[in-house]
């Protein structure tokens, strides 16, 4: 009993050294136990399908037709969901402005960034091709103004393609178009210097044919 | 006395013993805390006054002035501070928001952000590319970029992404205020299945106790 006794003070001593070790490791341990949070939300929602909110109406520019008579149609013609452009029947000298063809409106919430581009076949006809403002605003329309360049283009029939598309390709909307070019009508100037004979001009002139 | 140094010894004998049946019962509680929370960024912790701890506040960065939030108090949604974005995200649009974040407890911490409790439709989450980055007030010129990836990447590792400096203790001597920054942005690649999707989540700010 009294060795059992004697051998239990080095334990204690042992117990009490290591526990003294111990106990600040476990203090820096236990001081990483305390955490605190702080929570809060995050809710995106996106746009809405662009092509619904876009619709088109019918501009104040007229088409031309050579040789008709007025009251003319309009450019561009609308039907349910289609829209097509006639310019009408033009002749070679045409270089007038169509400031109105199509009003394209934002009907949805979001501001939509739109381009127009033509057709290959087509995009030689015209020297202005312009939708202002090109951002359209919800609520707002844009303004498709075309202008026409028919001179130095060979007579026919053009069809062709006008694509109305935002950058990102969400919205394509594409537009048939069609203008016929015919030659143009010849001028008769006075003849003020001698006959008519004279000048040969006007017997070529009125059957048509060109001048080489 | 021969008898009472037989008794003087027995009774310290058994003092030895509970002392050491206790300090092991100690350890082993002590182990057990450090096991099971030691790092673990889940639900606050209630801590004692005694105890040096953290208590992190938060205040979004708008509008001003500042308010601070805290756990009991949670901040409104971060993405008011970015509405007009956040409600209509469509391909190429980004938006950021910002928090500040300040240790009014007693020691240091880490701070942390996680993502969590997505709730989403058939996929926005992962068309929202996010940034998230931490500057402190201390080094402002010094940010650091702390988790990047998409919005479903980012819920799915169910990580809290820890800043790579401490936010000290706002007294005083050290008025620190750590900012972190998340962008959102839907990269110009996303598809039409975006449109008209919504997805919502929890931004949880985090503080941590480090060992000192």
């Amino acid at each position: 009993m009294r060795r059992g006794v004697r051998t239990s003070w080095p334990r204690l001593a042992y117990i009490a050294a290591v526990t003294l070790a111990i106990l600040p490791l476990a203090a820096v341990k236990t001081s990483a136990l305390w955490s605190s949070s702080v929570s809060t939300t995050v809710r995106v929602t996106s746009a809405e399908d662009a092509p619904s909110s876009l619709h088109f109406r019918i501009g104040k520019s007229k088409a031309t037709f050579t040789g008709g008579t007025g009251p003319f149609p309009s450019i561009a013609h609308i039907d349910g969901d289609r829209v097509w452009l006639d310019f009408g029947t033009v002749t070679t000298e045409n270089s007038n402005n169509s400031p109105e063809v199509l009003l394209l409106g934002n009907r949805g919430t979001v501001p939509c960034t739109l381009g127009v581009s033509l057709s290959s076949d087509i995009h030689t006809l015209f020297s202005v091709v312009r939708l202002y403002p090109d951002v359209l605003m919800p609520g707002e329309a844009s303004v498709l103004a075309m202008k026409l360049d028919t001179r130095g283009v060979t007579p026919g029939l053009y069809e062709g393609v006008l694509t109305v598309s935002d950058p990102h390709r969400n919205l394509v909307k594409r537009i048939p178009l069609q203008v016929r070019v015919v030659a143009s009508e010849p001028k008769i100037e006075p003849d003020l210097s001698g006959s008519v004979e004279e000048s040969g001009l006007a017997s070529t002139l009125s059957t048509g044919s060109e001048q080489p | 006395m021969s008898a009472l140094r037989r008794t003087f010894p027995t009774w310290v004998g058994s003092i030895a013993s509970l002392v050491r049946i206790c300090l092991a019962a100690a350890v082993l509680a002590g182990a057990l805390t450090v096991a099971l929370r030691g790092y673990s960024y889940s639900a606050p912790k209630p801590y004692r006054c005694s105890t040096p701890a953290g208590v992190l506040k938060v205040a979004p960065a708008r509008p001003e002035p500042l308010t601070w939030y805290d756990s009991a108090h949670p901040p409104p949604a971060l993405t008011n501070q970015i509405t007009a974005i956040a409600s209509h995200l469509y391909p190429g649009r980004s938006g950021t928001m910002a928090a500040h974040v300040r240790n009014t407890g007693s020691a240091n911490g880490i701070p942390s952000i996680a993502i969590t409790e997505l709730t989403d439709g058939i996929g926005l989450s992962g068309n929202i590319e996010v940034a998230i980055t931490y500057t402190s007030s201390l080094r402002p010129g010094v940010t650091h970029a702390v988790a990047a990836g998409t919005l479903a990447q980012l819920a799915a590792s169910g990580r809290a992404y820890a800043a790579p400096v401490r936010l000290s203790v706002y007294s005083a001597c050290s008025r620190e205020t750590g900012t972190w920054t998340i962008r959102v942005a839907v990269p110009e690649s996303a598809e039409n299945t975006i449109q008209n999707q919504w997805c919502m989540c929890s931004v949880r700010f985090g503080l941590t106790g480090v060992p000192r």
